[in-house]
């Protein structure tokens, strides 16, 4: 008994739904979405854009790599040709 | 069917429902936009397995529940400082019902009933808003929601066992 009314009452609150009446969209909805989705293609970047300018980015990022490798590879052999040099004259005036 | 077509035949459909998930004017015409310019941009992608209606059901009810989302942390994040959660919910809620299908008689009752539909997990609550509202049958329900017509049908059962439980709740019992 307590379930049935219960029920009811759940039916009674859901059937109030049914009141709501349909309405239609508002006019000069449509001109706002075409106008929206033409902004939206004017914005958007293309995708071939951004490839060519990571592409880019990534190739200055190697030749800036490379760059500093060699030159630090310049540097330890400049380095390594002093330090012999030291070496030998060490060596020359310890034998004497 | 071109964008035109699609929009004139299905605009009163989107309106309606986003209306029934916000239960506001301005809210409801958002979506509106949303899900049209998602249509617009989507419409070749388009599978024509399923009909054009149960494509646009979805997409409404997804853009809608994302809507409600995003609104509920945008005010959480501005208003927890100043002042209670549940108090401002309540506030807001009143302030914001503009349904323009709802008569002037009826508003309160139906502002009420929304709140407590409005605490329903999005399942159930896409369940009564499509079967008492949009006057769907359990199939259609079961197709747009992409379940079987039983696990639609328990949805429907629970959805309501907890919709009686809040609103007595709410009343004090």
């Amino acid at each position: 008994m307590k379930n049935k009314t219960s029920n009811n009452a759940e039916m009674n609150d859901l059937k109030l739904l049914g009141k709501i009446q349909r309405v239609s969209a508002p006019k000069g909805l449509y001109s706002t979405i075409l106008k929206k989705s033409e902004d939206r293609i004017k914005n958007n970047i293309s995708m071939n854009w951004v490839r060519s300018t990571a592409a880019f980015i990534f190739i200055l990022i190697a030749l800036e790599t490379y760059a500093i490798i060699s030159n630090l590879n310049n540097a330890i052999t400049n380095f390594n040709t002093i330090e012999s040099l030291i070496y030998i004259d060490k060596n020359v005036l310890y034998n004497d | 069917m071109n964008f035109e077509n699609i929009y004139f035949e299905y605009k009163d459909l989107v309106y309606n429902l986003a209306l029934s998930y916000v239960q506001n004017e301005q809210d409801a015409q958002e979506i509106t936009q949303d899900v049209f310019l998602k249509i617009h941009k989507k419409r070749n992608s388009f599978n024509e397995k399923s009909s054009l209606k149960t494509w646009i059901y979805r997409i409404s009810i997804n853009t809608s529940l994302d809507f409600i989302k995003a609104k509920k942390r945008n005010k959480r994040g501005f208003f927890l400082t100043a002042i209670r959660l549940d108090d401002y919910n309540k506030y807001s809620y009143i302030a914001d019902f503009n349904h323009p299908g709802v008569q002037l008689e009826d508003k309160e009752s139906i502002a009420q009933l929304f709140e407590t539909i409005n605490k329903l997990p999005n399942e159930q609550k896409t369940v009564i808003l499509l079967l008492r509202l949009e006057n769907l049958s359990q199939a259609e329900t079961s197709k747009i929601m992409g379940k079987s017509v039983k696990a639609i049908e328990s949805l429907y059962q629970r959805a309501k066992s907890n919709l009686s439980r809040l609103i007595k709740q709410s009343e004090g019992l």
